[in-house]
């Protein structure tokens, strides 16, 4: 999941923000959220029983 | 006061029928190879980052038994399937005919292995529209 996430967040923030400063700020903007939203589903979804 | 002269007729233009046959080029060039619209448009930084991340990608979904779907059009999901595949261009097209990519739905990772090429061609048909972009003078 985490390779998955840098990955696309790399391609992401190259295609949308340009300058070296922008690109890093947007890619560790879209790495903490595909992390931290996919933690915070993991658990949501942990109390259905299917 | 700031307008900017256009020519009587925008067709006859060299200048433009060659950036549209540029941007053509470029598109082409990176629906076959991912990164090397941009290469051709000497946007070099990208070019690399987009043909190493969507052929890691891609790679990574072999590895993880991920099944190539082929252009089987007998039913709808069975062609976006092929399409999301089929996106990446001449790898997927490359590993289909060699015979790669078979598939064992019954590992574990098979789902993995599929979401990792879907991405990498959905990835690079965001690529070439951004290609197309950048050919038009709309990005930088």
């Amino acid at each position: 999941m985490l390779i998955f996430s840098i990955l696309v967040s790399l391609v992401f923030a190259f295609i949308n923000r340009s300058g070296a400063r922008e690109r890093t700020k947007y890619f560790l903007f879209l790495l903490g959220s595909f992390v931290i939203l996919s933690v915070v589903a993991a658990w949501i979804m942990y109390v259905f029983p299917f | 006061m700031g307008v900017k002269q256009m020519p009587e007729n925008e067709q006859d233009n060299p200048r433009n029928a060659q950036s549209v046959l540029m941007t053509a080029t470029a598109c082409f060039a990176g629906a076959l190879v991912p990164g090397l619209g941009h290469a051709l448009l000497r946007k070099w930084d990208r070019s690399v980052v987009f043909f190493g991340a969507i052929s890691i990608m891609f790679a990574l979904g072999l590895r993880l038994q991920a099944k190539l779907f082929g252009p089987d059009f007998a039913d709808f999901f069975g062609v976006l399937k092929f399409l999301g595949d089929a996106g990446s261009g001449l790898m997927y097209w490359f590993c289909w005919l060699q015979g790669l990519g078979t598939g064992n739905a019954a590992a574990y990772s098979y789902d993995f292995g599929n979401l990792f090429v879907y991405t990498a061609g959905l990835l690079n048909m965001l690529v070439i529209i951004d290609t197309f972009d950048i050919a038009l003078g709309r990005k930088h």
